[in-house]
């Protein structure tokens, strides 16, 4: 090993604390759900279930105590059903689920 | 380039090529997920044996391997998607990883490089992933997945390390 292997170690860290800081959702209260065709919004402070059948994939959407999660998907990665916090992306049914309006246009601007 | 030349490095690659698809297979059975609990993250053993092809032999080497192996690991085990996944993100790495090699070589062991290759290879993939989607939401996941490229890719450079000093003695 070397000296400056720390910088790109560092550099590396770094990006991961600045960008995690830079994309915090702005508080929101609505939960959008966008699948491939369409775009359901529902309020994050109604409790409720919510079954979608997208790409082959039946995925469960649970909003409750101000909280979404994905509790159920038919895929092989459970990628979606393991994310607690932040945005969830189901790559295979190409579902996304965002609180609050999820657009980081303020990061590129 | 002469016949034995040329035959030398279709061999190489070959092996290569058959080293990584195993490896990749290999850490698949890793269950990384119960030490660190996150979705979605790998320690990248097959990036060893293309770190080692680039500096070994070449690029033209390195990516060809690369891309190899990513067609054939991702259509036997996994799917299109991810393939799609997987390629953007190895020919980041590798774009990366050939950049380093002509500048910093000196300066950075195969633990600095790979750090960036791993990366280079997270946010590609998430490029993908936005691009694939029309979304920015993927990004949220960036930070995750660098953090976790810091070890992970540190883990791979140093494997490769001690493998290259051993690999000299011969």
């Amino acid at each position: 090993m070397k000296k400056a292997d720390i910088i790109p170690i560092a550099a590396v860290i770094a990006a991961a604390v600045i960008l995690a800081f830079a994309l915090v959702p702005r508080g929101a209260d609505t939960v959008r759900i966008s699948c491939e065709n369409a775009v359901y919004e529902y309020p994050l402070s109604e409790n409720r279930q919510i079954e979608l059948y997208e790409n082959g994939i039946n995925l469960t959407v649970l909003i409750r105590d101000g909280k979404v999660s994905v509790t159920n998907s038919t895929c092989r990665d459970q990628i979606c059903v393991h994310t607690h916090t932040g945005n969830i992306v189901c790559m295979p049914a190409r579902v996304v689920i965002t609180v609050g309006d999820g657009d980081y246009d303020y990061v590129a601007g | 380039m002469s016949r034995d030349k040329r035959t030398g490095r279709i061999a190489v690659c070959a092996v290569t090529c058959a080293l990584a698809i195993a490896v990749s297979v290999l850490e698949s059975l890793i269950p990384i997920q119960a030490v660190i609990p996150l979705p979605g993250i790998k320690l990248g053993f097959a990036n060893i044996v293309i770190l080692f092809l680039l500096y070994r032999y070449g690029a033209a080497e390195a990516v060809t391997v690369a891309v190899i192996k990513c067609l054939t690991v991702n259509l036997i085990f996994f799917s299109v998607t991810a393939l799609v996944f997987s390629l953007t993100g190895a020919l980041f790495s590798i774009v990366f990883a050939i950049v380093l090699k002509y500048t910093l070589s000196e300066k950075l062991s195969f633990v600095g490089i790979s750090v960036v290759c791993a990366a280079a290879h997270n946010t590609g993939q998430t490029a993908a992933a936005c691009l694939l989607l029309g979304s920015a939401a993927p990004l949220s996941y960036l930070p995750v997945l660098l953090a976790s490229s810091a070890v992970t890719g540190s883990i791979t450079g140093f494997i490769l390390l001690l493998i290259d000093k051993r690999l000299k003695k011969i």
